[in-house]
């Protein structure tokens, strides 16, 4: 008996069984229970006094932060393309202690096409250089704000100018993919 | 006392086993040498403790006590029966001067993997499933039928000897069992090498292999791929011994081990085939009969393969999951899910392909480990080994379990074939003694820990000098985890803000060995995916349905309708929020008679009747022609229009409505559509916070990195969530 389901044959219908019996369609399903949306208006948000510390792509007013060469996107994303000079304004409600932050992303495409970039960023006149990044992914980039380049509390004009520029493959220029810049407290 | 019950666990999992393995040996006639039947002996009743784990398990009797009494009972039968005795022939003796070269470099290397495998588990796979499930069906006492966890869905031969252990030792007992095999590996290429009368290249083979970075990382790890490593050699041994003396019998332990190896790692099924292969061909060479002995490795093999499938065609629907969906279409895995896995796997992140060799033996920052800037010479070199019948059938075997890397590009799946390579290398070699003896020193000299750094990438895995004050508990084992794991914060916190039963969703894995509660992870199943995009489509305008399509005809009386999706590609997948169906300027209201069907993924066709904007039906797959979604009213209904709601990342996707005109025939009843975008109604946030309290969430861990961070932070009242505290940058809020 045993010795039957050992020939190929068997063992290829045993399988084929198998595939049946895990495969199988279930059926017609009957409408579920229809859901009802909350009720009342949107509730308020507790303020948090550092969020606007930070521009976020997908913040409701990054437009009025972004003072040009970043590309428009769908709303409530957290990810923009931008040129090769992106600009923004933050209001800081301090003066010391902050970081800046950026936060961008780097995709292998990016890298074959232009190689390692480099971010070269002006802080209300003032400049400094990242470093190079090399790999690909998530990239948070954090540097001290010395004392002084923020004078006091109100606009930061803030400017990177990306190099090299990556040529994609529909025919843009860009500079990089942003999701997020300003400053945190360090 | 910790490390006593570690030290215990590992010994009595290696008692147990090599009883089971050697009342084998007894019952096929093995006629092996002594060191062959330690080696061959270990892994033949690891696979055999395994698959008794695995039926416990699944009958509920994941107890120490079990464990305890089903060691002891193979342990007294084995001494009873005789079968505990080693043989006393010994292979033909080796130089001298070899052997204490091989024991002495073997000797500190041992030591160096034995202080790390004590340590308690930190490494990333181990955290995250390879112990993670063991502790799972520990504080369970079975093995729960699991559908939202894609790492579940793989066979867990290995784990279930770590299950084993961990019932005696906890976490790190796990890696001392695969340290185990591990440490037993060279002493099997030795023998074999011995047996073929070439313990030179035993010598130097198994000290590439053992002293290899990746092999001395992961094997003192809870991972498993220097265990399969062993596994594969064991198997393709008993083959090469039954070659030579014909006893039929051998291919029981030879399938076992071939079955063992799919146990541990889907792609180790390539061993049951090698085998199969090498008996075939050695059969129909001498004009023997090919069937029997072959059925009788695959009916082996078979044994051990068998379990798995059957958990997962049971429990999944799938029994090759989380493979294979399209084949065997399940509702708890996507087709996109396995899609994205396997592209996200086989990628080189990247790399040209000509950096590979260097990238995998000598920098390994893109390839998760380095197999040593060595094998740079010693992979071309080996080739030379063709001019002998034994190399040519250590590099076929080489040849055919490399074969994976070109699917998953990273350093530990090229373990199973490092033996193979390493003794052809061997063969090579041992025909000059100095370069034998520089070739060992030198890899030494490279692998040891301090000095890899010199050469590999600074994020490559790669091992490190054990902690000793670590691995004897000296330092508490929380403190060592804190800085070792970047979750192990939130692990605490989960376990002490969490109630019991109560299930935690997440964008992304991190850690599960050392909580209790249930995380649901955002892409490793059905449910988490539209968890996860009820989530975003509550932030984010590309999962909305903001677009409309309006279907107007004539009014017509239809029994049943469909959806038709007439248009190939155009999009990622094909999804729709909602359906309607309306006469007069009035929806008719869904009734329970109705029954709704879709193709493909027929299982989430409600979630497009169900007047939620933030669930869809989706294929998850590439639109084609013929997809649809059908409503079958009961009754002829009058009806003059349809609407679909849908996101807009699918411009490219055409549809017409359809009714069945006669049985399985359908007619087209509207094909132009008319296109409106409208605005989302508002608390979408809450909304979806709601949905996921439908499935059983009550409780939400956000990373600062993942989609909607600042959102949940800046929203919380929105979302009706509140912060219950942080760990790192890791927040978990509670779902009001």
């Amino acid at each position: 008996m045993l010795a039957n389901w050992l020939i190929p044959g068997k063992s290829f219908a045993a399988l084929a069984a198998l595939v049946v019996l895990t495969s199988c369609d279930p059926g017609g399903y009957a409408p579920p229970a229809q859901i009802a949306m909350p009720s009342g208006p949107e509730p308020a948000n507790a303020p948090d006094p550092d969020a606007g510390l930070l521009v976020a792509m997908s913040d409701p007013d990054a437009e009025a932060h972004i003072r040009g060469d970043v590309f428009g996107s769908e709303a409530g994303s957290e990810w923009r393309f931008t040129g090769l000079h992106p600009a923004f304004r933050i209001d800081v409600p301090r003066v010391s202690g902050l970081n800046f932050y950026l936060r961008c992303s780097i995709t292998a495409e990016m890298l074959r096409a232009r190689g390692p970039v480099t971010y070269d960023i002006t802080i209300n006149g003032n400049h400094f250089r990242s470093p190079r990044f090399a790999t690909e992914g998530d990239i948070e980039y954090r540097r001290p704000i010395p004392d002084g380049w923020v004078q006091s509390p109100g606009p930061v004009e803030i400017r990177i100018d990306v190099s090299p520029p990556w040529h994609a493959g529909d025919g843009g220029t860009y500079g990089m993919f942003l999701n997020s810049v300003g400053f945190e407290k360090r | 006392m910790q490390v006593v019950s570690i030290l215990f666990a590992a010994a009595f999992t290696l008692a147990t086993c090599l009883a089971l393995g050697k009342m084998l040996l007894r019952a096929v006639g093995a006629k092996l040498y002594r060191s062959e039947e330690l080696f061959l002996g270990f892994v033949s009743g690891a696979a055999c403790l395994s698959t008794i784990v695995l039926v416990l398990g699944a009958f509920s009797l994941v107890y120490w006590w079990v464990f305890l009494t089903l060691g002891c009972v193979a342990l007294g039968v084995a001494y009873l029966s005789g079968a505990l005795r080693f043989t006393r022939e010994r292979l033909p003796g080796m130089p001298w001067p070899w052997l204490l070269l091989f024991v002495s470099v073997y000797g500190l290397f041992a030591i160096l993997d034995l202080g790390n495998a004590l340590a308690p588990e930190a490494s990333p796979d181990g955290v995250l499933y390879h112990v993670a499930f063991p502790a799972l069906y520990f504080r369970e006492h079975r093995i729960p039928a699991i559908t939202t966890n894609f790492f579940s869905n793989f066979s867990q031969g290995m784990e279930m000897l770590f299950l084993f252990a961990f019932s005696f030792g906890k976490h790190s007992a796990a890696a001392m069992t695969h340290l185990l095999f591990t440490l037993l590996l060279p002493w099997g290429m030795l023998s074999y090498a011995r047996r073929i009368g070439a313990p030179v290249a035993g010598v130097v083979g198994g000290l590439l292999v053992f002293l290899s970075p990746n092999a001395t990382w992961d094997g003192s790890v809870a991972y498993v791929d220097v265990g399969l490593a062993a596994v594969v050699f064991a198997a393709f041994y008993w083959i090469q011994i039954w070659r030579t003396e014909q006893n039929a019998l051998l291919l029981v332990p030879a399938g076992l081990a071939g079955g063992f190896a799919y146990g541990i790692k889907y792609t180790a099924f390539l061993t049951v085939f090698y085998a199969l292969a090498v008996v075939a061909w050695r059969q129909w060479r001498t004009r023997r009969p090919v069937w029997q002995p072959c059925a009788l490795l695959l009916l082996s093999s078979f044994i051990l393969v068998a379990p798995w499938m059957i958990k997962n065609a049971i429990v999944l629907g799938n029994p090759v999951s989380p493979f294979g969906n399209r084949v065997f279409r399940n509702p708890n895995l996507y087709v996109s899910t396995e899609a994205d896995y396997r592209s996200n796997m086989d990628s080189l992140h990247g790399m040209s392909i000509w950096r590979v060799p260097y990238e995998v033996t000598t920098r390994g920052g893109s390839t998760q480990g380095l197999l040593g800037p060595i094998f740079l010479v010693v992979v071309p070199l080996a080739l030379l080994a063709m001019t002998s019948p034994a190399g040519r059938q250590l590099l076929l075997a080489g040849w055919l379990f490399a074969l994976p890397f070109c699917f998953f590009p990273v350093a530990r799946i090229l373990l199973p074939a490092l033996p193979f390579v390493s003794l052809a290398f061997g063969l090579v070699v041992s025909r000059w003694p100095q370069a034998a003896l520089a070739t060992i020193l030198l890899h030494a000299l490279m692998s040891w820990p301090s000095e890899i750094p010199k050469y590999a990438d600074r994020y490559a895995i790669r091992p490190m000098l054990p902690d000793w004050r670590a691995a004897l508990r000296l330092t508490p084992e929380a403190e060592f985890l804190k800085r070792r794991i970047e979750e192990y914060g939130l692990e605490t916190l989960l376990d002490a803000k969490v109630p019991p039963g109560e299930r935690v969703f997440s964008f992304g894995g991190f850690s599960q060995a050392y909580h209790s509660p249930e995380v649901l992870v955002e892409w490793e199943s059905t449910l988490g995916v539209r968890l996860g995009e009820a989530l975003r489509a509550a932030m984010q305008g590309a999962f909305q349905p903001t677009q409309h399509l309006d279907f107007h005809f004539e009014p017509r009386a239809v029994r049943k309708l469909r959806l038709v999706e007439t248009a190939r590609g155009g999009a990622g997948d094909w999804s729709i929020s909602e359906l309607r169906v309306f006469r007069g300027g009035a929806e008719l209201a869904r009734k329970p008679e109705w029954r709704l069907r879709g193709f493909p993924n027929p299982w989430d066709v409600q979630l497009a009747f169900d007047n939620s904007p933030l669930t869809r039906w989706s294929s998850r797959e590439e639109p084609r022609p013929g997809m649809f979604l059908e409503l079958d009213f009961g009754t002829p209904q009058s009806i003059d229009r349809v609407t679909v709601e849908r996101t807009p990342d699918q411009a490219g996707t055409q549809m017409q409505i359809e009714f069945e005109s006669a049985p399985e025939h359908w007619q087209t009843l509207a094909s132009q559509p008319a296109g409106s975008t409208v605005a989302m109604p508002v608390r979408l946030r809450r909304a979806a916070i709601e949905e996921l309290e439908r499935h059983g969430v009550r409780w939400l861990v956000v990373h600062d990195l993942y989609p909607g961070a600042r959102d949940f932070r800046l929203r919380q009242q929105q979302w009706g969530i509140a912060a219950a505290g942080t760990a790192g940058r890791f927040t978990l809020y509670r779902l009001e």
